[in-house]
């Protein structure tokens, strides 16, 4: 094999490299983001009143939105929480007979952090009003929550610096596999060729390798995701696709502009 | 004969002081010009004035073709093979018999016995040879050469210098510049110029 084949085969490998390391990280951070989220959706304190007047709930969830630390808060109805009973139970009669109980309207208060001091602070602040009968933090199941949030942010945290790390080195390598390109276009420049004329007898190395090593990525990204994707894993949308293209591109024009 | 560059009075300066003044000169096709001057003369800078890589600072230069210029530390693709380094350079050509163009070059250069190791392997003689290979290969009416000669021994000047004859015969012009004086080998009918304190002078 030639030194010319042998040059495009690395420059292949080091590119794919480089765009699955990348790409792992989009689907990573992004799947990671939305998991986050839900877990923070699923972190709520309920709190119950006796009051049933429209005018009433707003102002008192008005108050509740007041409070520090306070991101969401979502009201419950009497109607709503009939509803969902309906739904829920097996044996309706149930719901017939306690037709005539008034059941308190629920607030799902939904915090800003997932720090569990803030939490107690704001489920206490909130539990003070008069308002409100009673507000459930959910306990120790809870609290379990907010250790695991605290353990995958750390988690989400370590292995994007790891992914991060891992992109940069395989860049790093993927425009070190085009070096002899840069030699080429300076031994080529040199000798006067027109850069349109060079662009065009380099179509392989310009846009063929990056092209390839794009769609090999991808391939290997969706056999990991079909794999592996259950609800968590989220592949990359148009948009990130876009990006990687750009990203595919980098090496290259970093040795077209660089030519040492 | 076709004007392929024409200075017009070129003046160069430097932070310092003036490189070169009122540079009048015309390479035609098929000219074969030897400009000497002393190290640190200006030669340099003027070569790569009339190859258009610096913009005099006063005057006119007039280029009607492109005019390619091997300096000495032209580079060289270093991972590949002598020969690798000359085909590329002739995948440009359109003639068919670019093997027979490549192996009488190579012949002539003394590069022959060495042209399937690379370039980064090459003694600084055969480097040289081999980047001025490149560049006498190139299908172009005029080619300057800057200091050509300096890395080579009395045989390899005497081999560039006939190649470079040969490549005058098929009409391009070919300007070399170097601290020696136009050796017994330059052709029958080359001018000679010498550049001193700046200002050009024609024998």
């Amino acid at each position: 094999m030639g030194n010319s084949a042998k040059n495009k085969i690395k420059a292949l490998i080091a590119h794919t490299l480089f765009l699955t390391c990348a790409g792992s990280l989009v689907m990573f951070r992004t799947s990671s983001g939305r998991y986050f989220e839900r877990l923070k959706n699923s972190i709520f304190i309920t709190a119950y009143t006796e009051c049933h007047g429209e005018e009433d709930l707003a102002a008192l969830q008005n108050k509740i939105e007041t409070v520090a630390g306070v991101k969401k808060v979502v009201t419950v109805t009497e109607k709503e929480i009939f509803a969902a009973l309906k739904g829920a139970l097996t044996r309706k009669d149930i719901l017939s007979a306690i037709q005539n109980v008034r059941i308190p309207v629920m607030y799902k208060i939904y915090p800003r952090t997932l720090d569990y001091k803030k939490f107690g602070k704001i489920a206490a602040d909130i539990n003070a009003f008069n308002k409100i009968k009673y507000s459930d933090t959910g306990g120790k199941a809870v609290k379990k929550l907010f250790l695991f949030a605290s353990d995958f942010k750390t988690a989400v945290a370590f292995i994007t610096v790891l992914l991060l790390l891992s992109a940069l080195t395989a860049a790093a390598a993927a425009a070190a596999s085009m070096k002899y390109l840069s030699e080429k276009f300076r031994f080529l420049s040199e000798r006067n060729i027109s850069r349109k004329d060079m662009l065009l007898n380099h179509a392989a190395e310009t846009v063929i390798i990056p092209l390839s090593a794009l769609i090999v990525s991808i391939l290997i990204m969706l056999a990991v995701y079909q794999a592996r994707r259950g609800d968590i894993i989220f592949f990359l949308t148009p948009p990130q696709v876009l990006l990687l293209a750009v990203f595919s591109a980098f090496p290259c024009a970093v040795r077209l502009t660089k030519r040492d | 004969m076709k004007l392929l560059i024409k200075a017009e009075n070129i003046w160069l300066e430097n932070s310092r002081s003036v490189v070169f003044k009122n540079v009048r000169t015309e390479i035609k096709k098929g000219d074969f010009v030897w400009i000497e001057g002393a190290g640190a003369s200006g030669k340099s800078l003027l070569m790569r004035t009339l190859a258009k890589k610096i913009k005099p600072s006063k005057g006119k230069l007039l280029s009607y073709t492109k005019t390619p210029l091997c300096a000495p530390d032209g580079s060289l693709l270093e991972n590949e093979s002598v020969k690798n380094n000359i085909r590329e350079m002739l995948r440009r050509r359109k003639e068919n018999d670019t093997a027979f163009i490549m192996t009488e070059l190579m012949k002539s250069m003394d590069l022959f016995d060495v042209r399937n190791i690379a370039a980064g392997k090459l003694s600084d003689s055969q480097r040289q040879l081999l980047n001025l290979s490149t560049f006498l290969v190139l299908e172009t009416e005029a080619l300057l050469f800057d200091d050509p000669l300096a890395a080579l021994d009395n045989e390899h000047r005497i081999l560039f210098i006939a190649a470079a004859e040969k490549k005058r015969n098929r009409g391009t012009a070919i300007v070399i510049s170097s601290t020696l004086p136009c050796p017994a080998a330059c052709p029958a009918g080359a001018r000679h110029i010498l550049l001193k304190d700046g200002k050009l002078s024609e024998e």
